[in-house]
């Protein structure tokens, strides 16, 4: 269920009931109980295909850490887990694609598209190869059944994310979540942002124009395409950092803490440093799982090139099936590969910004843009609709003067959440300190979930849940 | 003052701030509508007084026969012409003898296909017709050009009875999710749907507030406005998959609405499951049913180019569904001749007696007397005296 929507509201009342009411010792089974039933309370009929292969890879993770050719089951693991995912997620596109060479494919077609693509599999999938591939070079120790089980569907991050390390969650699963007041704070404060995030700057704000801009692109005049190109850029950011914030904020109040995941990418200042930024869990799993793997930047410079261009297009298909993700990602790979063909030095992403970074950060947000059109249109020919679109002129004629102070309104928010988050801790001693602190968040969080709840009118849901 | 005490005024002050702080942002997004004057959408909630209101006709009808006829935008009429229930009823008011009596009423919603038909079932059903005619539009049985399901609400209908086949059904492709379904369905077992109206009331007056605060601005500050960009964009893609100079359908678009059709569907496909499901409900309830597969514009698809390869299939197939299901087919697919088509939709033309309306009325109209069981024989005198004093 979304996590903006009522439904989940009384699922999380039952969750932490049971929580506080059973005894400490159950919490892990109260966990898993109540993230299998978030998963069935979506589509029963997709549980037993979670639940098998979970078991499966279990199954085998055991027999590698008794086997003395680990590196077998390992492989064994990786393959069943990507066959599943190719099977749902690629396999009509690879049947459609193929049915010109192979024309047998062609009949497969039906069968493979009425294969409804489960939720989350793209991110469960590659959480189960993360576990297998750090048991087996031991970086984590094997945990029980129920464990491995939870750390997968652990309901905060089982639909979108954040893409979890064993490292990072396992340990706070095995101590009990902990329950603090502080925790819970945080917890509602990064709930109530990430919702707002979502119904109001997202789908209230942002989606009534970019819909109707990128459905039949190349209808309005060059202005409308430019800001719509920005609104979308600032939608797809809203939709899913909102999700990811919410997600933070449920864990925190159920007393576990998952990673950042967004750390305002639009102010970056090259490519390297947008994905240090942008989806931060699954840059460093594909950093972490593909491109070390491949050699990463040991085997010199041309295959560290190569193996770059292999990691984002990569990264583009995991986002879907569709020759517009591959070829988003593949323009991300060749923006990287351009970007150290020039030689510059690659920023941490935890230098500060400065004002002569201004206009590295503006071409740096403007490349990002222009490539989020091909992700965004519904076929290669209506992103090249679009790209003539803004290049159709009538820039003098006039601008889409509320959609353009929207875009305004979001690029504000985004520089202020960049200003909030690094003086957060500050801000919540604050508030907890002050004798009016629980006054202003109870007036605040009253008001944003309200705002929330009354901008839901368009009902959407999350663009990350489709992949 | 004790730390205890302390801990509860402060939980005191939050929970009476928060709900202060909900109370303001009520407030303030009733001001926002009722400046901005803004209309609403249709949603799923105008769909209970429409269906409370055909089923309070339908037990008041007298007549001899009450046939429910179920489909979407193919029953509606047109400014000045009859409408194809219209012209059913026509058909059977000249039809004579008793046994050739019936009333038609008329069951519509725009696009709910048989998703929107099955969470209605138990409704339909409740209205007690002597027959069901269920329309079949061909685009209902693609899961693509519909979109997704706007109408979510309607999972509230469902009795819970029907639950475990529900949850087994592909519904959930279309947004029925089990706790939707749940959900929605509590919301009528609590008699929570005036609140739960209001809620969606307001937030799809707001989000229709968009346009008057964007003439507001533009008024303030120029520039130009984007209130067309939806239009522009619907009108857009209509020219883009409309063959030049007609108002049909081009490959591509049709290969989105009934390609599964054209190339041929089993019985097992996701549809027709659902569409088997919602027969078998009328089934139970001992209605019978006529579910009439409405026209497609095939001389056009011809005109096109377009496969027939899988028709045959498909339609042998929707045949199997329909009968395993205790139901009859009238198959009107080819029926009409592109001239009496008025859009791309397929929708047939309403107009005159040459009409597609005129045409389809009395064959869809003599495979209902086939399927109608006989009239009750009229009561007596004696059951006469007996109902007047009752």
């Amino acid at each position: 269920m979304l996590f903006n929507s009522f439904q989940f509201a009384l699922f999380f009342a039952v969750v932490m009931g049971a929580l506080v009411a059973l005894p400490r010792r159950l919490e892990g089974r109260v966990l898993v109980a109540a993230s299998l039933s978030f998963y069935a309370l979506w589509v029963p009929s997709l549980l037993p295909l979670l639940m098998g292969l979970l078991a499966g890879n279990y199954l085998l993770v055991r027999m590698m850490v008794k086997s003395g050719h680990p590196g077998r089951y390992v492989a064994v693991s990786v393959v069943l887990t990507l066959s599943v995912l190719s099977l749902y997620k690629y396999g009509a596109f690879a049947a459609e694609s193929l049915a010109p060479l192979v024309p047998s494919a062609h009949r497969a077609v039906p069968k493979l598209a009425a294969l409804v693509l489960p939720f989350g599999i793209s991110f469960y999938s590659f959480e189960i190869i993360s576990l297998s591939v750090d048991i087996r070079h031991g970086r984590l120790p094997c945990p029980s059944f129920g464990r491995y089980v939870l750390f997968v569907t652990f309901f905060p991050h089982l639909v979108a994310g954040p893409i979890m390390r064993g490292e990072e969650l396992l340990p706070q699963l095995e101590n009990g979540g902990r329950r603090t007041p502080e925790r819970t704070r945080r917890g509602l404060w990064l709930f109530a942002v990430g919702l707002l995030k979502k119904t109001l700057l997202s789908d209230f704000l942002l989606l009534p124009f970019v819909t109707p801009a990128f459905t039949t692109p190349g209808v309005l005049e060059g202005p409308a395409h430019l800001v719509a190109m920005y609104s979308f850029a600032f939608q797809i950011y809203f939709d899913f950092s909102g999700y990811s914030d919410m997600a933070r904020g449920i864990a925190c109040v159920l007393g576990y803490e998952l990673p950042t995941n967004f750390e305002e990418p639009y102010l970056s200042r090259d490519p390297s440093e947008f994905w240090q930024r942008w989806h931060i869990t699954l840059s460093r799993w594909l950093r972490d799982y593909l491109y070390v793997p491949l050699g990463g930047n040991r085997r010199g410079p041309a295959r560290t090139l190569a193996n770059l261009m292999i990691t984002m297009l990569l990264g583009g298909l995991w986002h879907g099936a569709g020759f517009n993700f591959i070829l988003w990602g593949g323009l991300h790979g060749l923006l990287l590969v351009g970007y150290r063909l020039l030689g510059r030095r690659t920023r941490e992403h935890a230098e500060p910004l400065r004002w002569a970074d201004l206009p590295r950060v503006l071409v740096m947000f403007h490349l990002v843009c222009l490539i989020w059109i091909p992700f965004r249109t519904a076929s290669f020919k209506d992103a090249i609709l679009f790209y003539r679109g803004l290049a159709s002129g009538g820039y003098l004629h006039g601008w889409p003067i509320l959609p353009l102070a929207i875009v305004c309104l979001c690029a504000a928010l985004h520089l202020l959440e960049r200003a909030i988050r690094e003086r957060l801790p500050l801000l919540h001693a604050k508030l907890a300190g002050a004798w009016w602190g629980p006054a202003f968040e109870g007036l605040m969080m009253g008001g944003a979930l309200t705002i929330a709840i009354l901008s839901s009118g368009a009902g959407v849901q999350f663009i990350y849940f489709q992949f | 003052m004790s730390t205890r005490a302390r801990a509860v005024l402060r939980a005191m002050s939050f929970v009476l701030s928060f709900a202060m702080g909900s109370a303001l942002a009520w407030s303030l997004g009733g001001w926002v509508v009722a400046k901005s004057g803004a209309a609403r959408n249709g949603t799923a909630l105008d769909l209970p007084p429409l269906v409370h209101k055909w089923r309070a006709r339908m037990m008041n009808d007298g007549g001899p026969r009450r046939i429910a006829i179920v489909g979407d935008s193919m029953l509606f009429a047109l400014p000045g012409m009859p409408s194809l229930p219209d012209r059913l009823n026509a058909f059977f008011r000249h039809q004579k003898g008793r046994n050739r009596q019936a009333t038609v009423h008329p069951l519509s919603w725009p696009a709910w296909s048989m998703i929107g038909q099955y969470c209605v079932a138990d409704e339909i059903v409740a209205a007690k017709p002597d027959l069901i005619a269920l329309e079949l539009n061909a685009r209902s049985l693609e899961p693509g050009p519909l979109g997704i399901f706007s109408y979510t609400e309607m999972a509230g209908w469902i009795e819970p009875r029907r639950w475990l086949e529900a949850m087994r059904l592909p519904l959930w492709d279309a947004g029925v999710t089990l706790n939707r379904l749940l959900f929605y369905r509590l919301l009528v077992a609590a008699e929570l749907e005036a609140p739960w109206r209001a809620l969606i009331d307001r937030q799809a007056r707001l989000l229709n507030s968009r346009d008057p605060v964007e003439d507001w601005l533009v008024k303030k500050m120029g520039g130009i406005t984007t209130q067309g960009a939806s239009f522009m964009s619907s009108f857009g893609t209509q020219i883009r998959y409309s063959v030049p100079g007609k108002n049909r359908g081009t490959a591509e678009m049709l290969d989105r609405q009934i390609g599964s059709l054209m190339r041929g569907m089993d019985a097992d496909s996701p549809r027709l499951r659902l569409l088997g499901a919602l027969l078998r409900r009328f089934h139970e309830a001992g209605i019978p049913t006529v579910v009439w597969l409405s026209p497609i514009n095939v001389e056009h698809l011809k005109s096109l180019g377009m496969s027939f390869a899988g028709l045959d299939h498909s339609i042998a197939s929707v045949r199997a569904v329909v009968e395993a299901s205790g139901a009859e087919l009238a198959d009107f697919h080819g029926l009409l001749p592109d001239a009496l088509f008025r859009d791309a939709g397929d929708h047939f033309t309403l107009d005159g007696e040459h009409s597609g309306g005129a045409i389809l009325a009395p064959r869809l109209g003599r495979a209902l007397l086939r399927a109608v069981p006989s009239p009750a024989p009229p009561p007596s005198t004696k059951e006469n005296a007996a109902r007047a004093v009752q």
